[in-house]
C-alpha cells in the first residue's frame, strides 16, 4: 500500500506541474526569419523598402506576433540603420497578413500591410511612409532571405 | 503468483507508465513555451520645450531570442495612455518603439515614438510623432512631432 499511496502523490505531483507549466507559458518562439522588402510602384522618391530581422512568436490559435529590427535602406530611402519594429500577424487562408511598423526618427515612421504565402513564404506589402505632413505609398514584394547574408 | 500479487503487479506497471508519459509532458512543455516576465520598469520623460514631464511604465517581456516585448501606458498628470512595442539590442543601445491610438472629446490621434537607451544607465532619449484629426473636420490630419530625455527611475508608488 506504500508503494501504491507513493505512486499516486507522484501522479498528483507531476500532473499538477504539466497543467501550471501550460497555464503560465502561454506562447511559442519560432524563431528569427528574415525578409527584405523590395518596392516595385512608387515615385523616385517615394518608394521605401526594408530589410527586416524579426523574431516571430505564436500566441495561439491564429495569432502571430513580430518584434524585431528593420533597415529602411532598400528603394529610395538613404536611411541606413538598423531600428525596432513592432507588428502582428494573423494565419488567413494559406497566408499570414498584418502589419509592421518602424519609427524612423523624429517625425518620420514606415507603416505597412503585409501578405506572405505560408507555402513559399514570400509575399507582397504596401506601405505608407510618414515624413511630417508629406505621406508616401509605395508597394512591392517581399523576399525571404536568409539572416546570416541581410547586413 | 498469487491472484492478488499478479493483480497488483499489473496496477504497479500501469502507474509507472503514467508517471513516466507524464514527467515526459512536464519535461517538454517548458521547452515549447518560452515566454518571461520579467517585471515593470520605469522612466522619467521630459519632452524639449515643454515643463510638463511624465512617467513611461513599461512591462517587459523575454519572449524568446535576442528580443524584448513590451506593453505598458504613459502617465501625465491624471491623463493614462496605454502604449504597446518591443526594445531590440543594436549597437549597444536598447532601441525601442512606442504605439498608441486614441481619442479624446474632439480628435483621435495615433502616436509614436522611437526610444534610444545606453545599456550602462537604462537612460536615454526618444523621438515622437503624432497624427490627429478633429472629429468634426475628419478631412484635416494634424501633425506634430517632438523628442526629449528618458531618465531611468524606480516606479512612483500609485501609477
Amino acid at each position: 500500500m506504500r508503494v501504491l499511496t507513493f505512486v499516486a502523490v507522484c501522479i498528483v505531483v507531476v500532473a499538477a506541474l504539466v497543467l501550471v507549466t501550460a497555464d503560465a507559458q502561454a506562447y511559442e518562439f519560432i524563431g528569427d526569419y528574415c525578409w527584405e522588402l523590395m518596392p516595385t510602384n512608387g515615385g523616385p522618391n517615394e518608394a521605401f523598402g526594408l530589410k527586416a530581422k524579426l523574431g516571430i512568436f505564436y500566441m495561439g490559435y491564429t495569432h502571430v506576433t513580430v518584434g524585431g529590427q528593420c533597415d529602411l535602406s532598400l528603394g529610395s530611402s538613404s536611411i541606413g540603420a538598423w531600428l525596432p519594429c513592432t507588428g502582428n500577424l494573423e494565419l488567413v487562408g494559406n497566408s499570414l497578413t498584418g502589419t509592421l511598423t518602424a519609427i524612423v526618427a523624429e517625425g518620420a515612421k514606415w507603416q505597412g500591410e503585409l501578405v506572405i504565402d505560408l507555402g513559399t513564404l514570400n509575399g507582397l506589402y504596401n506601405n505608407l511612409i510618414y515624413v511630417g505632413a508629406d505621406k508616401h505609398f509605395s508597394n512591392g514584394v517581399m523576399h525571404f532571405a536568409s539572416c546570416d547574408t541581410l547586413q | 503468483m498469487s491472484i492478488h500479487k499478479e493483480i497488483f503487479m499489473s496496477i504497479y506497471k500501469i502507474m509507472a507508465i503514467v508517471i513516466i508519459i507524464l514527467s515526459a509532458m512536464a519535461f517538454t512543455v517548458p521547452d515549447l513555451y518560452a515566454g518571461e516576465y520579467l517585471g515593470e520598469l520605469c522612466w522619467l520623460v521630459s519632452p524639449v520645450g515643454s515643463p510638463q514631464t511624465g512617467v513611461l511604465k513599461l512591462s517587459i517581456y523575454y519572449p524568446g531570442g535576442l528580443h524584448l516585448l513590451y506593453t505598458g501606458k504613459m502617465v501625465v498628470g491624471t491623463q493614462q495612455v496605454p502604449y504597446q512595442g518591443n526594445f531590440e539590442l543594436i549597437d549597444n543601445q536598447l532601441r525601442g518603439i512606442l504605439l498608441n491610438a486614441g481619442f479624446t472629446q474632439n480628435a483621435v490621434f495615433n502616436q509614436s515614438a522611437l526610444i534610444l537607451l545606453e545599456l550602462d544607465t537604462l537612460s536615454g532619449i526618444y523621438a515622437g510623432y503624432t497624427e490627429s484629426t478633429n472629429i468634426q473636420q475628419p478631412p484635416d490630419i494634424q501633425y506634430t512631432s517632438g523628442y526629449g530625455a528618458l531618465t531611468f527611475v524606480s516606479c512612483p508608488a500609485g501609477i
